[in-house]
C-alpha cells in the first residue's frame, strides 16, 4: 500500500552556470535534513539548506553546520584517492598505491583463506554507521558478509540498547524505540516538560526538535532540565536546572517515586487499568507482593527506604530538589519526561530508563496527549521506505558491541565465539568508537587481516593491511529517511559531483568482491532500479521523488505513542506478556540474565555502577559534538571551531586542583590517558567532566592521546541488557605541561 | 533561536561568514554585518569563519552582548542581504589587531 505522499523541491533558483542538487548528510547525526549542493563544473560551491519559514504543520528541513561542513570533508587534502597495501607496521600511515585488481584480489584471496582456516566467526563486521542511507551503507557490508557465510556481529546499538531493551520490557516486544515516544507537535500539550538528560540542541534528536521546544515554551510550558550539564537545551530553554552526577539517575528517579506514593499522587485509577507491578495487588498470579515496585521503594526489599535523602548521597541533587520535582511532576498533568540515551550508556541502563517510564506511567502520563511515554523519539508509523536487504547472519555468533576489545584480547579463551583473524570496516571507525581503544589496538597483532573501507585514514582505517577509498554520498545517488524515525519524509540523495579520483561506490566494491569470492546474486539490479525497489511500498512515482527531491508522508493518526492502548485498552493491548505496561517486567522475571552479560531485576531497582577504578574522584560523561557525527567530520579543522574540543571543569574543581582556564591538562585512569584543554565553566556539575566523543584517537610517542579522545578511558564492558557504558567512567584529572 | 553579530564586526567587514550561510540571512552596511533573525536557522557555520569572533549563538552571548538580540533584528531588516564576499574595510587590520586576533 502506498501512502498519499507530496512531493517538494527545497532549494532556491540556481544563478547562472550553477546546479541545485538536492540531497542529506548520510551520516548518524541526530537529524535528516536539507542540504543542497550547488554545483558548477563538477565542483561543489555552496551548500545552501531549506530556508521556507517554520510552520509547525510542515517544518523546513535546515541543516545545521554539519551539513555546511561538506564542502571541507569532500574536498579535504586528506581524502583517500586510490587503494592502498600497508608497507610500514600497523598505524604507521605507511602505505603504497595498488590497482582496485590487485586490492579486491588481495581482499578477496584473504577472506576465502580466513574462512577456509578459521570458519566464518572468525571474521568480524566493523563496519557501522558512517552512512545510514538505504543502498550504500552498512547494510551493504553485512549483506555481503552475510551472503559469504556469516561473520562474528557486534550486536547491540552503541548509542540506545538500554533504551531498545526497556521499551520492550516495559510496553511490550512490538514497541519499537523508534516509536514510542511523542510527535514533536505535541510538546506544546504539555503543561510541565523534564528534559532529562537530553539535549536536542547539541544532539538533535530529529531535525527541528529544537524549534518545536521553543514553541511550547512560548505557549507556557514549563521546562526543567535534570543532566549533569547545562547543555544548551537546558541554557535556552530550562525555567530550572538540576546538577546530577553521571550513571546516578536511575536513583534520583527511583527517589521520585517514593515520593509519588508517600504523597498520594499516584494516579491509581490509570494504573489499576493500564499498570503491572506498581502495588501488591497489580503483580502476575503466584508472585508475591514482596515483589512490586512499591515494596521496594518502602525499603521492603533491602531495609533501605528510597527516600530522597537516600538518592541525594548517590547522585548530589539535594533532597529537597528531589521531593519538589516529584511533586511537581505529578501534579502538572499532562507532564512530559524526555529522556536522552546518555544516562542508558551507564553500567545498568536499562534500569534507567524503566525508572523513567515507571514515573511516566505512575503518573498516568503514558499515552495521553502532552504526556509522554519516558522516549524522546518520534511516534512515526513506519513510512514502508527499507534499506537494502541483508538477510540473517547464518552463523550464531554475536558479541555485545562494547565487548569489542576484549573479543580482540581474549577470543575464544574469554567465552567469545571465535578468535577473531579477519576484520572487515566499511563505513565504521569502531577503533575510536568503541571503548578502551588502547586494549582494542594492542590486541590486533593476533588479527591477521584488516580491510579499512572509507573516505579518510581514520583512527580505524590506519590499521588497515589493505585500504580501499570509497565515494562520499555526493558522488553517487541514494535515499534517506529520519534519523530515529523522528519525522515523516525521505530525501532523494541526488548525485551532484562525478567520483573523485579512484573512488569507488560501497555497493559497488562489495557487489565486485562478490563475484570474486563466488557469492551469486549479491546485486541484479543497477543502483537506480535498487533504490525504486527500496521505496516501491511507500512511493509510487519514483521520476518526481528524484527529480523534486523530497517526499513527505502523512502524519500518524496519533501524536502520542501508545493512545490507543490507553483509549482502548479492550482492543489494543500492550505487546508485554500482560497486555500492560509492566514496571515488573514478566519477560525479564522469566529470562533474568537475557544476554549472559548480568541478571537485571524485575523492576527499576538501582544498582550502583561498581568499576574497579570507581574510587577515581571525577566521573566523565562524553556528550556529542556539533562539529561531529560521533567521528565523521573529526578531521575537519574548520567545522571544529564550531564546537572546540575542552573538557569542562567546574569552578571548585579547577580551583582544587589549580586548573586555569584554556590550560593543557591530563585526564587518566589505569586504562589511559587524554591531553586536552580545559574550559573552566559553571555549567558542569563538582567531580564531573565532561568531554565530547568522537574525537580521533591521537596518541603519542609516549602512547598518550593527545586530542581529547575519550575512548581511551571508558571500559570495554556490558551493561546487562547490552548497552555501551561510556557514562559510568570514572578518571582524574592533573594539570599538563603546557 | 538565532546567531547574532556582536562587536567585534564593526570596523572589519570581513565577510567572510556570508560566504557559507545556507540561507543567506546576512544584511549589512557599509560598516558592518546584521543576521535576521527570522532567516537565520542557527546552524553555527558562520561562526568559525569569522576572523575576530564576532558571531555568536544566541545560547552563548554574555550577557554585556544581549543588547546585539535586538539589535540585529532590527537593523537587519532595513538593509540588504549580503550573500557574496565583499572587499574588507580599510580599518580591518588595524581592527583586528586591536581586538587581539
Amino acid at each position: 500500500m502506498t501512502n498519499p505522499v507530496e512531493f517538494e523541491a527545497p532549494r532556491g533558483r540556481p544563478a547562472e552556470g550553477e546546479t541545485i542538487v538536492t540531497s542529506t548528510c548520510g551520516h548518524n547525526c541526530g537529524g535528516r535534513c536539507v542540504v543542497n549542493a550547488h554545483v558548477r563544473n563538477d565542483r561543489i560551491e555552496r551548500i545552501s539548506t531549506d530556508a521556507r519559514p517554520w510552520n509547525p504543520d510542515h517544518p523546513p528541513l535546515t541543516a545545521c553546520a554539519r551539513g555546511v561542513g561538506q564542502i571541507e570533508r569532500v574536498y579535504h587534502p586528506d581524502r583517500l584517492q586510490f587503494p592502498m597495501r600497508r608497507t610500514g607496521p600497523r598505524g604507521s600511515g605507511q602505505y603504497e598505491r595498488i590497482s582496485w585488481d590487485e586490492a579486491l584480489s588481495l581482499v578477496s584471496s584473504e577472506l576465502l583463506r580466513v574462512r577456509d582456516t578459521y570458519g566464518n566467526a572468525s571474521i568480524l563486521d566493523c563496519s557501522r554507521s558512517g552512512s545510514l542511507s538505504m543502498l550504500h551503507s552498512w547494510s551493504a557490508a553485512k549483506r555481503f558478509l552475510y551472503m559469504f557465510g556469516g561473520c562474528t556481529d557486534l550486536w547491540s546499538n552503541m548509542s540506545c540498547e538500554a533504551e531498545i531493551f526497556a521499551v520492550k520490557m516495559t510496553y511490550g516486544v512490538s514497541a519499537d524505540y523508534k516509536q514510542a515516544g511523542r510527535e514533536p507537535t505535541d510538546f506544546v500539550n504539555s503543561k510541565y516538560i523534564l528534559l532529562w538528560g537530553w539535549s536536542p540542541g547539541d544532539g538533535m534528536f530529529g531535525t527541528g526538535t529544537m524549534r518545536y521546544l521553543q514553541h511550547a515554551k512560548q505557549n507556557g510550558t514549563r521546562f526543567v532540565c535534570v543532566d549533569p550539564r547545562k547543555s544548551r537545551t537546558s541554557t535556552a530553554l530550562a525555567d530550572e536546572h538540576v546538577f546530577i552526577k553521571p550513571s546516578t539517575d536511575a536513583a534520583a528517579l527511583i527517589a521520585m517515586a517514593y515520593v509519588i506514593v508517600t504523597e498520594g499522587l499516584v494516579d491509581r485509577d490509570y494504573c489499576d487499568r493500564h499498570v503491572l507491578g506498581l502495588d501488591g495487588d497489580h503483580l502476575p498470579d503466584g508472585v508475591p507482593a514482596t515483589e512490586s515496585y512499591e515494596h521496594y521503594l518502602a525499603g521492603g526489599v533491602d531495609g533501605v527506604p528510597k527516600t530522597p535523602e537516600w538518592a541525594s548521597a548517590i547522585t548530589g541533587v539535594p533532597a529537597e530538589t528531589i521531593r519538589r520535582l516529584a511533586i511537581e511532576f505529578a501534579t502538572h498533568k499532562p507532564a512530559a519526561i524526555q529522556c536522552g540515551y546518555a544516562g542508558g550508556r551507564t553500567a545498568f541502563g536499562e534500569q534507567f530508563h524503566r525508572a523513567a517510564y515507571a514515573l511516566a506511567a505512575m503518573t498516568g502520563n503514558v499515552g495521553i496527549p502532552g504526556g509522554n511515554s519516558g522516549t524522546s523519539n518520534g511516534a512515526t508509523g513506519k513510512s514502508g521506505i527499507n534499506s537494502l536487504p541483508t538477510g540473517a547472519n547464518p552463523i550464531n555468533a554475536r558479541v555485545s558491541s562494547p565487548l569489542l576489545a576484549d573479543l580482540l584480547s581474549r577470543g575464544r579463551a574469554g567465552g567469545y565465539p571465535a578468535d577473531i583473524k579477519l576484520i572487515y570496516s566499511a563505513v565504521g571507525d569502531l577503533f575510536n568508537q568503541c571503548p578502551n581503544i588502547n586494549k582494542i589496538v594492542s590486541s590486533l597483532d593476533k588479527v591477521e587481516f584488516i580491510i579499512g573501507q572509507d573516505h579518510f585514514l581514520t583512527p580505524t582505517t590506519r590499521y588497515a593491511d589493505v585500504v580501499l577509498p570509497a565515494t562520499t554520498s555526493w558522488e553517487r545517488n541514494d535515499v534517506h529517511t529520519p534519523w530515529a524515525g523522528a519525522g515523516h519524509y525521505a530525501i532523494y540523495m541526488r548525485q551532484a559531483i562525478e567520483p573523485m579520483y579512484e573512488c569507488r561506490n560501497d555497493f559497488d566494491i562489495f557487489n565486485d568482491l562478490a563475484g570474486r569470492v563466488g557469492i551469486e546474486n549479491y546485486s541484479g539490479k543497477s543502483e537506480r532500479e535498487w533504490l525504486q525497489h527500496l521505496t516501491k511500498n511507500a512511493i509510487g512515482d519514483f521520476d518526481s521523488f528524484t527529480n523534486e527531491g523530497l517526499a513527505r508522508f502523512a502524519r500518524p493518526e496519533d501524536a502520542v505513542a501508545f493512545a490507543k492502548e490507553i483509549r482502548d485498552p479492550a482492543n489494543h493491548r500492550f505487546t508485554t506478556p500482560s497486555g500492560k505496561i509492566e514496571i515488573y517486567s514478566m519477560t525479564i522475571a522469566a529470562n533474568p540474565d537475557p544476554y549472559g552479560l548480568g541478571r537485571i531485576s524485575p523492576i527499576p531497582a538501582w544498582v550502583s555502577p561498581q568499576e574497579s577504578d570507581s574510587d577515581l574522584p571525577f566521573t566523565l560523561c562524553s556528550p556529542k559534538s556539533r562539529a561531529r557525527t560521533h567521528s565523521t567530520h573529526g578531521n575537519q579543522p574548520l567545522l571544529a571551531r564550531v564546537d572546540p574540543d575542552e573538557v569542562w571543569v567546574n569552578p571548585q574543581d579547577a580551583s582544587e586542583r589549580q586548573i586555569a582556564d584554556g590550560s593543557l591538562v591530563r585526564i587518566f585512569n589505569h586504562r589511559g590517558e587524554t591531553v586536552l584543554r580545559a574550559r573552566v565553566t559553571d555549567k558542569i556539575a563538582y567531580r564531573t567532566l565532561s568531554v565530547n566523543e568522537g574525537a580521533w584517537h591521537t596518541p603519542d610517542a609516549n602512547g598518550i592521546d593527545r586530542a581529547g579522545s575519550i575512548n581511551v578511558l571508558t571500559s570495554d564492558r556490558s551493561a546487562p541488557s547490552g548497552a555501551t557504558t561510556y557514562n559510568s567512567t570514572f578518571v582524574d584529572i592533573a594539570p599538563a605541561i603546557d | 533561536m538565532t546567531h547574532v553579530v556582536t562587536e567585534n564586526c564593526d570596523g572589519c567587514r570581513f565577510t567572510d561568514c556570508v560566504t557559507v550561510c545556507p540561507v543567506m540571512c546576512f544584511h549589512g552596511d557599509g560598516q558592518r554585518l546584521y543576521i535576521d533573525p527570522d532567516g537565520c536557522v542557527d546552524c553555527g557555520a558562520c561562526v568559525p569563519m569569522c576572523p575576530v569572533r564576532a558571531i555568536s549563538a544566541e545560547v552563548d552571548l554574555l550577557s554585556e552582548q544581549q543588547v546585539w538580540l535586538q539589535r540585529n533584528a532590527e537593523l537587519a531588516r532595513d538593509m540588504p542581504v549580503i550573500a557574496e564576499k565583499q572587499p574588507v574595510l580599510a580599518s580591518a587590520a588595524s581592527r583586528k589587531s586591536e581586538l587581539g586576533f
